[in-house]
């Protein structure tokens, strides 16, 4: 796998800045519905993506990832809503959005008796690229991805993570503005995922907007700025990732690890400024503080313990896994 | 072993029984019985004996569908297992060789028979016609899941022999066309043989031939079914084409289940495409493959489809050697002028042209929808009927092999030119083309709609189409008859009937055009 800095000097060709400036979002979504028989796969979802962001969608399976993913790069028609990618609308502009954005699907879906280059050279030129501009952008793919010293070999014969690597070069090489991935890291082993979130984060360090489905929140934590979460087809949150918890009404809270103990220390901690709640954690010398939303001060909180003369050993915050977040948003079950 | 056999037998029986398809065709198939059974009665007046005539239609009808069926439903028993990569799940589930192959065909083979046996009653119908006995109605059934044995048994094997469906019909097909043509072409060398001295007429070669054609002859279901069908028949039910195809398909079978394991012994990598024949061309050509240009999908169907340049080279120097064959033993071993040989060579190229397009257009969109790329072009900003035109156009060179030789028989045939000539100006010389448009057509058409026997099923529809514009053409004739006589040209008529069969190709193109949307978005 290249490093960052191996990878820095690579930039994609031709025109791989996006005025964001001048730009819409990059995906808006509009109640948007989708059916099949007497199933909705999607109902009444409204979202943004904003250009140049790196946005989780998240919902466990069978949530409608994959259908809202189809609607929006335009394999399948709206039944109702709206959708606009860079303003077009899907349906109106359809050969328009499809210029602009990347499709990677769920499954492998290669041609697996063409070579790595081979493959990368036909949607290059299914995407009208001249041949010299075609080298150019598959070399610079293939470093990106780090497969060029694989660029001569059949696909049939790359594991499943190289396959997933030049899937992912081949949406890169018409150089779309917007990436639009499913679940690109299902079936990777976690080294093959910790490579493809640093290639994505390379990506968006190149000014493209990532829109990547996953049914693991906690897969997208540290990578996204954004993040939807659907469940059986309704839009149960849309917004910052940092913002996610506050959504789910769960109070910051911190760990705090005391020298000795201190007598009414418990109630002590719960007087102090913007402190909720205060538990003894299993019987020792260790509390868990929740503060209100609106005043959180950790300053003042430890200033209040050493003025009691309570020897501080450890400070942590204590993040509510986002698993934790991702069930209570989704526990909706079928429908 | 036999509680996996049975599971298995089980579960495939309860999965056909839960399907629509499978009573639609059930139903279609009553209808097709039930619209013989019109048919002769609607003749009748004209025709003697209608139960014969019922009995005969009937028969033949079987074993055209039979045939069918060996290509398609018994060749992939095994394939479809490799190409979804359960197959080394049913082997972890314990079962061995025994139980998948007998799991596997036998719940194929009880569903084929069962379509036999609905249709036993309606046939028996031809008694109370008249013209027909019991026995000769029994026989031909016999007769009938004999042959039906020999193909599930046959299409088994190559089911385990090959990676992918579509070779293991290609080599079922082989295997028939072999069965049906044994004992004419073995008549054939002999006659070449002794007519250019290299064998002795009643010697013991000459002999051998002989009593070999016989017996592939005698073990063939076409003759046992012109001998039951013939008026006096007396002989056993069980005849020796039965006794045949039965041992025939024992050893089938048998070779199947000792090469179960040298052929599925990664189950996996059976499926993976990096071995096979067709790849070892490609691979050959990788060196010499242009790059794509201005029409991307036509060069990948002609490289990764037709196979490319050297896959042309080869067919080429092929048809040359048959040509070649044709021209040399023509002359020399039967005594047929050089004129006549080129008529030959023309008849047979035009059979490999045939064969080799309704083979590209039953894999063009199934290939693509199989492995789940159809998205991917979906995607690119490129229209579907412009994809769809370039994949055919792709496929289009791979043909010129055949058509130069094509040509070159019908310059060495003094009418060939003539009759090439007839192919642009005569309506009635469009009609075949037009069929043969409409049938590559509805080959496209299905091979997005079933998941095998896009082929098979095409030629069952234009058979079907056949039959059912014999029964119900009476109009057609009629309006054609009307045309000639009024406009005194005789192509009147058929001008006509083209017009309808292309509106046809028309509209089913438009409904290609929908399925392969429809395949992308799933």
């Amino acid at each position: 796998m290249s490093t960052m800095s191996e990878i820095a000097p690579t930039k994609i060709a031709p025109t791989s800045t996006v005025d964001r400036g001048a730009e819409a979002a990059a995906v808006e979504v509009r109640n948007l519905s989708q059916s099949f028989g007497e199933r909705w796969a999607v109902r009444n979802a409204t979202f943004n993506v904003e250009a140049g962001a790196l946005h989780g969608f998240v919902g466990p399976n069978g949530a409608g990832k994959t259908t809202s993913l189809k609607l929006i790069c335009t394999l399948l028609e709206p039944q109702a809503g709206t959708i606009r990618v860079f303003g077009q609308d899907v349906v109106l502009h359809q050969q328009e959005v499809r210029r602009r954005i990347g499709f990677m699907p769920d499954h492998f879906s290669m041609y697996r008796r063409m070579s790595v280059f081979e493959y990368l050279d036909f949607f290059g030129a299914a995407y009208g690229l001249a041949t010299a501009q075609r080298d150019r952008v598959i070399k610079d793919v293939l470093a990106l991805v780090d497969m060029h010293s694989r660029r001569n070999d059949l696909i049939a014969g790359l594991s499943r993570g190289m396959q997933q690597r030049v899937s992912l070069a081949r949406v890169l090489v018409s150089d779309p503005d917007l990436l639009l991935l499913d679940e690109p890291a299902s079936g990777l082993d976690p080294r093959a995922r910790i490579e493809l979130m640093e290639i994505l984060k390379e990506l968006k360090g190149m000014g493209k907007t990532i829109f990547i489905s996953s049914h693991i929140l906690s897969e997208l934590a540290d990578l996204c700025d954004s993040v939807t979460i659907i469940d059986v087809g309704r839009i149960k949150y849309s917004g910052s990732m940092s913002a996610l918890l506050a959504h789910t009404h769960e109070h910051p809270t911190y760990r705090l690890g005391v020298g000795a103990e201190f007598p009414d220390l418990e109630q002590r901690l719960g007087e102090l400024k913007g402190v909720m709640r205060v538990e003894r954690v299993d019987g020792r010398a260790e509390f868990r503080v929740s503060f209100d939303w609106t005043v959180i001060d950790t300053n003042a909180l430890l200033r209040g313990v050493l003025d009691m003369g309570v020897a501080v050993v450890s400070f942590t915050e204590e993040r509510r896994h986002l698993n934790e977040a991702f069930m209570d948003l989704t526990q909706g079950g079928l429908e | 072993m036999f509680t996996g056999t049975l599971a298995l037998l089980h579960r495939a029986l309860r999965l056909d029984a839960r399907l629509l398809r499978t009573h639609l065709f059930r139903v279609g198939f009553a209808g097709l019985v039930y619209a013989s059974l019109i048919y002769t009665w609607g003749t009748s007046a004209l025709l003697g004996a209608p139960g014969l005539k019922l009995f005969e239609t009937m028969t033949y009808l079987n074993l055209v569908l039979i045939s069918l069926a060996g290509i398609s439903f018994f060749a992939t028993a095994i394939t479809e297992e490799k190409e979804e990569d359960t197959l080394g799940l049913l082997k972890l589930a314990g079962l061995n060789p025994l139980g998948i192959l007998l799991g596997k065909s036998t719940s194929r083979l009880v569903g084929a028979i069962l379509l036999l046996l609905v249709q036993f009653p309606f046939t028996l119908l031809a008694i109370t016609l008249g013209g027909v006995t019991l026995l000769q109605v029994l026989a031909a059934y016999c007769s009938l899941a004999a042959y039906m044995v020999l193909l599930a048994n046959v299409g088994l094997f190559f089911s385990i022999a090959c990676r992918r469906g579509g070779a293991a019909s290609a080599s079922t097909l082989l295997f028939m066309i072999l069965y049906f043509l044994a004992a004419p072409g073995l008549l054939t060398i002999r006659l070449g043989l002794v007519n250019g001295g290299v064998i002795v007429k009643s010697g013991v070669v000459d002999r051998f031939f002989e009593d070999s054609a016989e017996l592939c002859r005698s073990g063939s279901i076409w003759n046992r079914i012109e001998t039951i069908t013939q008026t006096g028949f007396g002989e056993s039910p069980i005849g020796t084409q039965v006794l045949f195809s039965l041992v025939i398909a024992g050893l089938f079978f048998l070779l199947a289940w000792v090469s179960f394991h040298h052929f599925t012994r990664d189950a996996r990598g059976a499926a993976k495409p990096k071995a096979d024949f067709s790849s070892r061309f490609i691979a050959l050509g990788r060196k010499y493959r242009s790059r794509p240009r201005t029409r991307p999908l036509a060069w990948k169907e002609f490289h990764f489809v037709t196979g490319g340049m050297p896959v042309q080279i080869a067919k080429f120097v092929f048809y040359g050697m048959l040509a070649g064959l044709v021209f040399w033993a023509s002359e020399r071993y039967y005594g047929y002028t050089l004129a006549q040989a080129g008529q030959v060579v023309a008849i047979m190229m035009l059979v490999a042209i045939t064969i080799e397009s309704s083979m590209y257009a039953s894999v063009i969109f199934h290939d693509e929808w199989r492995d789940r790329t159809l998205p991917l072009l979906t995607m690119m900003p490129i229209r579907p009927t412009t994809i769809i035109t370039s994949k055919i156009a792709g496929c289009g060179p791979a043909l010129v092999p055949a058509l130069l030789w094509l040509g070159v028989g019908c310059v060495i045939w003094p009418q060939g030119l003539t009759e090439l000539g007839n192919a642009l100006i005569l309506p009635s010389r469009w009609f075949v083309l037009l069929v043969a448009l409409l049938f590559l057509t509805l080959t496209m058409f299905f091979s997005m709609v079933v998941r095998w026997g896009a082929l098979p099923l095409a030629i069952a529809v234009m058979a079907l189409g056949v039959i059912v514009s014999g029964c119900c053409g009476s109009p057609v004739f009629g309006m054609m008859a009307v045309v000639n006589r009024e406009t005194g040209f005789q192509e009147g008529g058929f001008f006509l009937v083209d017009l309808v069969i292309l509106t046809l190709i028309v509209g089913l193109q438009f409904d290609v055009r929908r399925r392969f949307e429809i395949a992308s978005s799933q």
